[in-house]
């Protein structure tokens, strides 16, 4: 290679740059969230566990919102940690990126159907325990956004680039 | 320094001084408080981070991590203010990390000074001193099972940044220039 | 830049600008102690604390992350290794603190290298030594900041070595760690911890860039955090030498050759001569390149450069009486530094940034950190 080849960028190495970074950053994003979620459901469900809400004793609700919480988490991972390898400028299949847009469905049904039970949560965290609740929701439905927008950008670049090895996408 | 500068520092201070008085003064109170304060500190994190993005962290190479981190110390400070008894035993953890790092870098910097020639025996006392308070709050709070020693200690700790806070309103900061 | 080039290259290029062997050395000696003068070492022999120009790791990791503590910070590394290049750049982007941060990025030929090298203007030799570490650093440290700034001073994972070998070009990875033990053949390389903290001292100047810059075979290219994920190329053997070119001119002017310091002029001629093997120095693939240096420089003069050591500065000054301590080696170190501190936070508050603190113009009243008016005596003297 010749030295302006490798010092000189042009306006669509930039934007590649741009979109591998936020795949990058969403997808450590989506494995920290699907961790602080398995944390604090664990802790909420221990120490709740003898008590009822609304009616319903929360005994009688672990083992749904375990399994539910389960399938998330590691649909997140799977995204999150394949996101964060193509970041890098590894190549990843395309599974993840269809994985990626359930995972944006599911998040809009979850804001749903978590905005019309509000008042439920309204009694037990407040009105500033809501707002960052739907600061959190909406941030993660944000980052699995970005994932999914930025990994298609990517591969468009790349292919009209004509990088389709992985020494020409400076693969590491 | 600025004048508004020094006059946030003396506010805050004389605010510390005052919550800490009033820990020593109604301690069965202070394992709440402290958990109070401590989630509350999260909480201003998380705002602070995000205010960070927004104002400088969005023209920045991967800034976007910011902004996830905000919102992650959000929900993590709401979550220590809700009253969990585990929260207790994080803000034993958390004052730990604290004396640990402070006491060793105390420690370290005299043994350097020594090293240069400088005086360095206060700063091994005060590194040796924080390591000791350590031990204590640890054998206090998790063997003995008394939460007062946490709160005692964690008291000292804002009396002693208060007066730090106070120190440096006062110091002369302004470099001359002569031409 | 590291012992290598501040102290021997430096001592060469002094020799080439026309100075002798012995006030070489004191040049060459005055050029390397701004990496060596921390408060630790002045505390040590009982000297002026603000004249500190470098810090270290414990003392940074000491210094409390409030506005004073990192006004601090900035004024020794931006007064002395990351000197702002345009305090008045028009930054397109951000608001008024992200644009102050912005403009304290150093690069070499800005207004403040021309006000450092007539700051020595007539003074001491030590005078024309810190300038000339002033003025190299300027080199080897452009696009980082004096001051912590993670968006300004971060790295990351895009981070590549650049090599040519016969005509042709590659990259390779670099991989960073943060135990000791560089391999240089493998490109594996220290540098500081990952913080997100904006005022974190792992963020301060080139720390996540390691060593790199003062590795003066190294050619780069990496992603700098202000850049908008455009990568920075940088020539480490081409930079060195511009800067060597450019001290021989500098101390040229200081010797009084020449009526004016410009900057983007390098005295290229009187290097010629030497440009081979002053390059092959440059090119070497090592880390330390003072036996290198030091040969070239003695075969210049013809004399032995003794090696670099603090005692020489701390010997003389804590054996000399109190009222001959000015006179010094390390007294007149101490005013150039205070000098140099003080005309650079002058210029950075002029601007309208607060990063380096306040400076307040003498007025005849004592307001101040008492000791600058050190600088105020020996002003006097001089008249």
């Amino acid at each position: 290679m010749t030295k302006e080849g490798i010092i000189t960028q042009s306006r669509d190495d930039v934007r590649l740059e741009k979109y591998r970074f936020a795949m990058l950053c969403s997808g450590n994003a989506m494995i920290l969230f699907a961790l602080w979620a398995i944390v604090r459901t664990i802790i909420q469900l221990y120490y709740q566990a003898d008590t009822v809400i609304e009616g319903v004793p929360v005994a009688t609700l672990i083992v749904p919102v375990m399994a539910s919480g389960a399938v998330d988490a590691v649909l997140k991972f799977i995204v999150g940690f394949s996101a964060r390898a193509e970041g890098l400028g590894k190549r990843k299949n395309n599974i993840y990126i269809v994985l990626g847009i359930i995972l944006v469905a599911m998040s809009i049904i979850s804001l749903i159907i978590w905005i019309s039970v509000i008042s439920v949560f309204y009694k037990y965290d407040g009105l500033f325990g809501i707002i960052v609740s739907m600061a959190v929701e909406i941030t993660v439905l944000y980052a699995e956004l970005t994932l999914v927008i930025s990994a298609i950008k990517v591969r468009k670049i790349e292919k009209e680039m004509g990088l389709e090895k992985p020494e020409e996408r400076g693969e590491r | 320094m600025g004048k508004m500068t020094r006059i946030r520092n003396l506010l805050i201070a004389f605010a510390m001084i005052a919550i800490a008085i009033a820990l020593f003064i109604a301690p069965q109170y202070g394992p709440g408080i402290i958990v109070l304060i401590v989630g509350a500190g999260l909480i201003v994190g998380g705002i602070s981070r995000l205010i960070f993005y927004i104002t400088m962290a969005r023209h920045m190479v991967g800034g976007m991590k910011t902004f996830f981190h905000g919102i992650l110390f959000l929900d993590l400070g709401v979550f220590m203010m809700s009253g969990f008894s585990v929260s207790e035993r994080l803000v034993i953890y958390y004052l730990t990390i604290i004396l640990l790092v402070s006491g060793g870098l105390d420690i370290i910097r005299a043994l350097e000074s020594r090293n240069e020639g400088a005086s360095w025996k206060f700063r091994l006392v005060s590194g040796i001193i924080t390591l000791a308070i350590m031990v204590v709050m640890i054998v206090g709070a998790i063997f003995m099972n008394n939460m007062l020693i946490v709160v005692y200690i964690f008291c000292i700790g804002l009396l002693y940044q208060a007066a730090d806070k106070i120190v440096s309103a006062f110091r002369k900061t302004a470099v001359i220039y002569i031409q | 830049m590291q012992l290598d080039f501040h102290y021997y290259a430096t001592y060469c290029a002094a020799y080439l600008a026309g100075f002798r062997h012995e006030e070489c050395l004191e040049i060459c000696y005055s050029a390397q102690f701004p990496d060596n003068c921390t408060r630790t070492f002045l505390a040590g022999v009982k000297a002026p604390a603000s004249a500190a120009t470098t810090q270290t790791n414990m003392e940074l990791a000491d210094v409390d992350p409030t506005p004073v503590g990192l006004q601090d910070i900035t004024r020794i590394w931006a007064s002395f290794h990351f000197l702002p290049f345009d305090l008045y750049a028009d930054v397109k982007k951000g608001g008024k603190r992200y644009k102050n941060k912005y403009r304290m990025i150093c690069k070499p030929n800005g207004e403040l290298v021309k006000d450092t090298v007539n700051l020595a203007v007539g003074k001491s030799l030590q005078a024309v030594g810190l300038s000339m570490h002033v003025l190299a650093d300027t080199w080897a440290h452009r696009y980082f900041a004096g001051t912590p700034s993670v968006v300004i001073n971060s790295t990351n994972h895009c981070f590549y070595e650049v090599l040519e070998k016969d005509g042709e070009w590659t990259q390779r990875p670099i991989e960073f760690k943060h135990t000791p033990g560089e391999d240089i053949e493998n490109a594996k390389y220290i540098n500081t911890v990952d913080s997100n903290d904006e005022n974190s001292i792992m963020n301060l100047g080139h720390g996540r860039a390691g060593h790199l810059p003062d590795y003066s075979f190294m050619r780069y290219k990496y992603l700098p955090a202000w850049n908008d994920y455009q990568y920075i190329y940088k020539d480490n053997p081409e930079d060195y030498y511009h800067a060597f070119c450019q001290m021989i001119y500098a101390m040229k002017y200081l010797r009084g050759e020449s009526e004016s310091f410009e900057t983007e002029v390098y005295d290229t001629q009187t290097a010629a001569p030497h440009e081979e093997e002053i390059k092959g120095i440059l090119n070497k693939r090592q880390t330390d390149a003072c036996a290198d240096w030091k040969a070239f420089g003695e075969k210049l003069s013809g004399c032995e450069i003794p090696d670099f050591t603090v005692e020489t500065f701390r010997k003389e000054y804590a054996e000399s009486p109190e009222d001959e301590k000015d006179d010094t080696g390390l007294g007149k170190f101490i005013i150039a530094a205070l000098a140099q501190k003080s005309m650079v936070t002058n210029r950075i508050y002029k601007s309208g940034n607060l990063l380096a603190g306040y400076s307040v113009e003498y007025d005849g009243k004592k307001s101040g950190i008492k000791d600058f008016f050190k600088l105020l005596s020996s002003g006097k003297e001089r008249e």
